[in-house]
C-alpha cells in the first residue's frame, strides 16, 4: 500500500499571512521517508513559518498536507506530534532554570499512581534516557544539572535525545549549527546522521550551505516564501544553489 | 627497578588524587546544602541570639508556639505569594483578598445563612478564595494582562467591597468550628501539613513542574505544548484559595472580622517569600524555604516586641530584612551557581 513514492508528508499550496505580510506563498514540497531534506533560504524566506505551521505552533493560513497518503489537519503542537512530528527549534525551547531530564520530557512527563495522587515518575525518565545520550555520545555531568550550565552543542543534544524518545517519525531541526563552536557543529551534523539512521525523516533548516551538503539527501531552497529550487544534494547542483541563494540575498537586502 | 618505584608512586597519587575527589564533591554537597538552606541556618543563629538575650523569653515551649500560631495566617498568604512569584507573575491583591473573602464569608455564616453547619462554612473562604483568585488568574493567563497592574486594581476592588460589604467588624454569631484556626493544636499541624504537601506537589506533579516551567521562561514552554495561559490562571487561582484559607485562620485567631483585615499584610506576604529565597524572575524558589521566610520574620516579630521595640520602628526593620534578603539572595545564588558550574 504504503509504495516507496508516497512521501512521508507532502505540503500543497501552503500559504501564511501575518496581517498583510504574504510570509509563505504557496509551497509545495515533500519528505520521503528516511530522507534528510535540507531547507535553505536567506534571512525572511519564510523557512521558519513553513516550518511552525507545519508543527503547529503558527498554523497556516491555507493550503493542505498529506501524511502517508492521506490529507491530515495540523492546527496544534498536539496535532502534529501525535502523528510523530517532532520540531527542534532554533532557540531550543528549553527552559534553562530547570534541568536536563526535566527539559527532556517538559509537557510529556510519565506519571505512577493514581487518580489525583499522580507523581511524575523520575526514574523511568532517567532510565529511559541514560541509553540515548550515551548512544549519541552526550556527556552530561548530571540528568539533574541545570540547562543553563550546558554548552552549546549539548543544549542541542538535549533538544534532539526529546525528538529521538518520543519515537518521532519526523524531526525538524531549526538552524541547528547557528552558534556552535566546531566540533559542536560535528556532533549535530551526526546526530542528523544518527537520525536517518535510525529511519527518521529529518529536514534540516539552515543558511549554511556548507552544513547542509555535509548531510542532506535533497535541498529545497526558499525566497520570498516561495520555492525556488528542488534538487537532489549532487555535486554539481551545489553551485547553481550557491548563486540563487546569492541573487535572492541581493533581493532582501 | 626505578620504573617500578616511579609506577607505584603513581598509583599512590592517583589514589589520593581519587580520595581528594571524592573529599571534594562532599564538600562541595555540603556547601551546596547550606548555600540551599541558608535561611534556615539564619533563622537558628537568630533564635540562638535572641535565646542569648532572654533565655526566659524566648527558649519556653508556649513562646515558639505562640510565635508560629500567630503568623499562620500570614503563612498562607506567603504560600501564595511564593506560587505566584515561582509562576513568573505577582499579587498585590492576596491580603485584601483575604479580608474580602473573610468578611463575605462571616457575613454569610452569620446573617445570611446562620443555619450553615460550621463544617460547611469552614469551606467557605477557600471556595470564595478560589474564585476571587480566578478573576486574577482570568485577567493574567488569558488577557496577558501585566499581573501588577491587575492586582492592583483587584486589591481596590477587594478592599472597597469588603467596607461596602461590612464596614464595621463582625464579632459574633460565628457557627461551632467556624473559629477552629484560633486552636494552635489544631493550626500548626494543619499550616505544616500545607506547606509540605505543596512542596511535595511542586516538585513531583506535572503541575508543580509547569508552574516552575512557565516561570522559567513561558516561551519555551508554549513550543512544548503546555500552555502558560492555563497555567498562571491555575496558579493565581491556588492562590486565591490560600488567600481564602489565611481570611479564615485570621478569623479564627482574631475571633473577629474587622474590615481592615490583612491590612499592609501583603508586603510582610513579600517580605517572606523574597527572605525565603524565591525569586522575583520566576522559575525559582522552594515552599519550605518560603516558610523559612515566614518563620524569620514571626521570630524578628517576636524578638522585636520581647525587647519592646517601638512599632514604627519594626516596620523600618522589616523594609531593611527586606533589602539585605535581596542582597543576600544575590550572592547566594552567585555561590550557588559557581558550585553547580560543572567542571
Amino acid at each position: 500500500m504504503n509504495s516507496d513514492n508516497t512521501p512521508l508528508l507532502r505540503m500543497e499550496n501552503i500559504h501564511k499571512w501575518f496581517g498583510k505580510v504574504h510570509a509563505v506563498a504557496g509551497v509545495d514540497l515533500s519528505i520521503g521517508e528516511g530522507e534528510i531534506l535540507g531547507l535553505v533560504g536567506n534571512n525572511g524566506a519564510g523557512k521558519s513559518t513553513l516550518i511552525k505551521a507545519l508543527v503547529g505552533v503558527q498554523p497556516k493560513s491555507r493550503g493542505r498536507f498529506y501524511w502517508k497518503g492521506e490529507e491530515i489537519e495540523i492546527d496544534s503542537i498536539q496535532d502534529s506530534r501525535a502523528l510523530g512530528i517532532e520540531a527542534v527549534y532554533q532557540d531550543q525551547a528549553l527552559v534553562d532554570s530547570m534541568g536536563v531530564i526535566k527539559n527532556i520530557y517538559y509537557g510529556r512527563e510519565p506519571v505512577k499512581g493514581f487518580g489525583p495522587f499522580k507523581t511524575v515518575d523520575f526514574e523511568k525518565m532517567k532510565k529511559e534516557v541514560r541509553p540515548l545520550f550515551q548512544e549519541l555520545g552526550l556527556d552530561v555531568a548530571s540528568l539533574d544539572q541545570e540547562v543553563r550550565f550546558c554548552s552549546g552543542g549539548e543544549r542541542q543534544g538535549v533538544a534532539i535525545v526529546r525528538a529521538m524518545l518520543f519515537r518521532a517519525k519526523m524531526v525538524i531541526l531549526d538552524e541547528p549549527t547557528t552558534a556552535l563552536s566546531v566540533p559542536a557543529i560535528k556532533r549535530v551534523l551526526d546526530f542528523i546522521k544518527a537520525l536517518k539512521g535510525e529511519g527518521i525523516s529529518v529536514v534540516l533548516i539552515s543558511h549554511n550551505l556548507e552544513h547542509v551538503y555535509q548531510v542532506a539527501d535533497r535541498i529545497a531552497v526558499m525566497s520570498h516564501g516561495e520555492k525556488v529550487m528542488d534538487e537532489n544534494a549532487e555535486e554539481h547542483a551545489k553551485e547553481e544553489i550557491e548563486r540563487v541563494l546569492h541573487e535572492t540575498a541581493g533581493a532582501v537586502d | 627497578m626505578r620504573r617500578k618505584k616511579s609506577s607505584e608512586f603513581y598509583t599512590k597519587l592517583q589514589a589520593q588524587w581519587i580520595e581528594g575527589d571524592k573529599m571534594n564533591k562532599n564538600l562541595k554537597k555540603a556547601q551546596l546544602f547550606v548555600v540551599n538552606n541558608f535561611s534556615w541556618f539564619l533563622i537558628i543563629v537568630l533564635y540562638l541570639a535572641f535565646a542569648g538575650l532572654r533565655p526566659t523569653g524566648m527558649l519556653s515551649w508556649s513562646t515558639v508556639v505562640f510565635m508560629l500560631h500567630s503568623s499562620i495566617p500570614l503563612g498562607f498568604l506567603v504560600i501564595g505569594e511564593a506560587l505566584c512569584l515561582i509562576v513568573g507573575g505577582l499579587d498585590v491583591s492576596l491580603a485584601q483578598m483575604a479580608g474580602f473573602t473573610a468578611m463575605l464569608s462571616a457575613l454569610i455564616v452569620t446573617q445570611w445563612a446562620p443555619g450553615l453547619p460550621g463544617i460547611v462554612g469552614v469551606f467557605l473562604p477557600v471556595i470564595l478564595g478560589l474564585l476571587a483568585g480566578s478573576v486574577n488568574g482570568f485577567f493574567i493567563g488569558y488577557l496577558k494582562l501585566n499581573p501588577f497592574l491587575v492586582t492592583l486594581g483587584t486589591f481596590m476592588g477587594f478592599e472597597a467591597g469588603t467596607l461596602l460589604l461590612h464596614s464595621y467588624p463582625i464579632y459574633s454569631g460565628f457557627p461551632n468550628h467556624y473559629l477552629f484556626g484560633g486552636e494552635s493544636s489544631l493550626s500548626i499541624p494543619i499550616f505544616v501539613g500545607v506547606v509540605l504537601l505543596m512542596a511535595f506537589l511542586l516538585n513531583y506533579s506535572r503541575a508543580g513542574l509547569y508552574i516552575y516551567g512557565v516561570g522559567g521562561n513561558a516561551q519555551s514552554s508554549r513550543m512544548l505544548g503546555v500552555n502558560p495561559g492555563h497555567v498562571k490562571f491555575f496558579t493565581f487561582t491556588l492562590a486565591g484559595a490560600f488567600a481564602g484559607l489565611s481570611g479564615l485562620f485570621y478569623t479564627g485567631f482574631l475571633n473577629t472580622v474587622p474590615p481592615s483585615m490583612g491590612d499592609g499584610d501583603i508586603f510582610l506576604a513579600f517580605a517572606g517569600a523574597i527572605i525565603g529565597g524565591v525569586s522575583l524572575e520566576g522559575g525559582r524558589g522552594s515552599m519550605t524555604n518560603a516558610f523559612a521566610g515566614l518563620v524569620f520574620l514571626a521570630l524578628i516579630e517576636a524578638g522585636l516586641s520581647m525587647f519592646n521595640v517601638n512599632p514604627n520602628l519594626r516596620r523600618a526593620t522589616y523594609g531593611i530584612l527586606v533589602l539585605a534578603a535581596i542582597i543576600i539572595n544575590r550572592y547566594r545564588s552567585y555561590f550557588r551557581d559557581r558550585l553547580l558550574q560543572p567542571e
